[in-house]
């Protein structure tokens, strides 16, 4: 909810984009029972109009748009490479969890395993960057259906 | 960084989430608030950085679902929704309905509030067969939908019985996924010159069942209108401003007539007139609001844990591992605050 109405207060909806918004709210309910609700606007000092590509740069993970979904694609490559080659990030982190945290220091070069799993997920996030989105959503909606029997 | 953590899962699973990003040693909090998870995360998230307690904060929500409707977890004790579900059965006997109501508990809370609502107030299902129309038509254009198809209002009334008056597609589906939004505090925005991105978080109202759940014995009250009407009132003191200056707004429309008993709680119209705004299309494109412009819970999915906050990706339920899911994260300001907790608006 919230990251759909931060969209439409920057003006990146895409097709979804609501004209001249200035206020927007969510609502969400939990029986039982909690209710929350938010009202969200362009802070005082937002800056419209920035360059989107600059954006993306600066945070490549944070901010995806749904009206640049082709971007969204490369956001998911460029995250699977991130990870693949970060060497605080363990792919395999339960089998060997680190006993100590250690900031900003390298532990060298991916090995042997590790290394491997690395290049598989390279390919993996190739393929699917590759794969059309659309035929993915159609199959994924098709079981959906199937299995829904709420 | 303070992280806030999410789920409606075992404990300390946010910490399960999160710790393989490294060991930081920074405080998680696990929040299980049933559909309301998500927002009550970044609620205590929110609250962390108003006190100045972290400059920013991470309220994180995730997901996933047990195939079929909602069911209670433990059937040795005592249930949290039994005094809800008991006074709904109670209710329910005293009416002489030529067909007794029938389905999973949850679809039963709202669809007896809209039930009461039509009774009341001379809506009728149509309405409501309206709003998920509606709703399902809006989802047409986002990618990000579960469903992206879109049955007419008569579609949606012909549609499978799930229970005496709902069908399946004034319901949310059975969805996992994931989202996350970072609260920041308006210093850390200028200092890491995120101004391009900065959405302030202008009001926030969190709130909880009043003595009117029980003692009005309304079928509306049941499904939490009265936590509706005070979470908005306080959302819309602290940011200054009225249901008339909102464009759009995402709505908890869990079940389709949960959204119309819910627009006079969040002040949209008078008590009683609900209907009409649908009439009026008061809630789509070229109305006075644009009411669940994602397509709603019925169309985008409804992964407890993370639907308050975010966009997520509707995930095969066929196995895709934890490591290839993919959050959404949105970036929220608050305004400038002293270390007293006072915001100033």
């Amino acid at each position: 909810m919230v990251k759909y109405m931060v969209d439409q207060l920057r003006g990146d909806a895409g097709k979804l984009q609501v004209p001249n918004v200035k206020h927007a709210l969510t609502h969400n309910i939990g029986l039982g029972g909690s209710c929350v609700v938010t009202v969200l606007k362009r802070a005082d000092f937002y800056k419209a109009g920035a360059d989107i590509k600059k954006r993306y740069v600066r945070l490549l993970l944070l901010c995806p748009s749904p009206s640049k979904s082709n971007l969204l694609e490369t956001d998911l490559y460029l995250a699977s490479l991130r990870v693949a080659f970060n060497p605080q990030i363990r792919l395999q982190p339960w089998r060997r969890m680190p006993t100590t945290h250690r900031r900003g220091t390298s532990q060298g070069p991916l090995k042997g395993f590790q290394r491997l799993l690395a290049r598989q997920a390279l390919s993996q996030a190739r393929d699917r960057a590759a794969t059309p989105r659309t035929s993915l959503s159609a199959e994924r909606r098709k079981l959906a259906v199937e299995r829904s029997d709420m | 960084m303070f992280p806030v953590l999410v789920l409606d899962g075992d404990s300390t699973c946010g910490q399960r989430a999160l710790y393989h990003l490294g060991m930081t040693g920074i405080p998680i909090i696990n929040v299980n608030n049933n559909c309301s998870t998500g927002s009550s995360a970044l609620a205590v998230a929110a609250n962390a950085v108003a006190a100045g307690q972290a400059d920013c904060a991470l309220a994180l929500g995730f997901e996933k679902m047990a195939a079929g409707s909602l069911s209670s977890a433990w059937n040795d004790r005592a249930n949290p929704m039994e005094g809800t579900i008991s006074q709904l059965f109670e209710i329910e006997g005293e009416k002489e309905y030529e067909k007794d109501d029938f389905g999973p508990f949850a679809a039963r809370i709202f669809g007896a509030a809209g039930q009461e609502y039509c009774e009341k107030y001379g809506a009728t299902w149509d309405h409501i067969a309206q709003i998920a129309a509606k709703n399902h038509k809006h989802s047409a254009v986002n990618p990000y939908a579960q469903f992206r198809n879109t049955p007419s209002a008569t579609e949606v009334s012909k549609a499978r019985a799930i229970t005496r008056e709902i069908t399946l597609p004034m319901c949310s589906p059975t969805s996992d996924g994931g989202a996350a939004a970072i609260i920041v505090s308006e210093a850390f925005v200028h200092k890491h010159g995120l101004e391009s991105q900065a959405i302030e978080l202008a009001g926030l109202g969190i709130a909880t069942d009043s003595p009117k759940l029980y003692e009005t014995r309304s079928r509306i009250e049941l499904a939490g209108a009265d936590m509706s009407r005070r979470a908005a009132q306080r959302a819309y003191e602290q940011a200054g401003v009225g249901p008339s200056d909102i464009q759009v707004i995402e709505l908890h429309d869990c079940f389709a007539p949960n959204e119309l008993v819910t627009y006079p709680a969040l002040g949209l119209c008078a008590e009683g007139e609900a209907h009409k705004i649908v009439e009026r299309g008061d809630n789509t494109y070229g109305g006075k609001w644009v009411i669940n412009p994602s397509g709603g819970l019925e169309s985008k999915g409804h992964p407890l844990g993370a639907t308050g906050l975010g966009r997520f990706f509707a995930l095969d339920k066929s196995g895709v591992s934890s490591e290839k899911r993919f959050l959404t994260l949105a970036l929220l300001s608050i305004p400038t605050c002293t270390r007293h907790g006072q915001v100033h608006g």
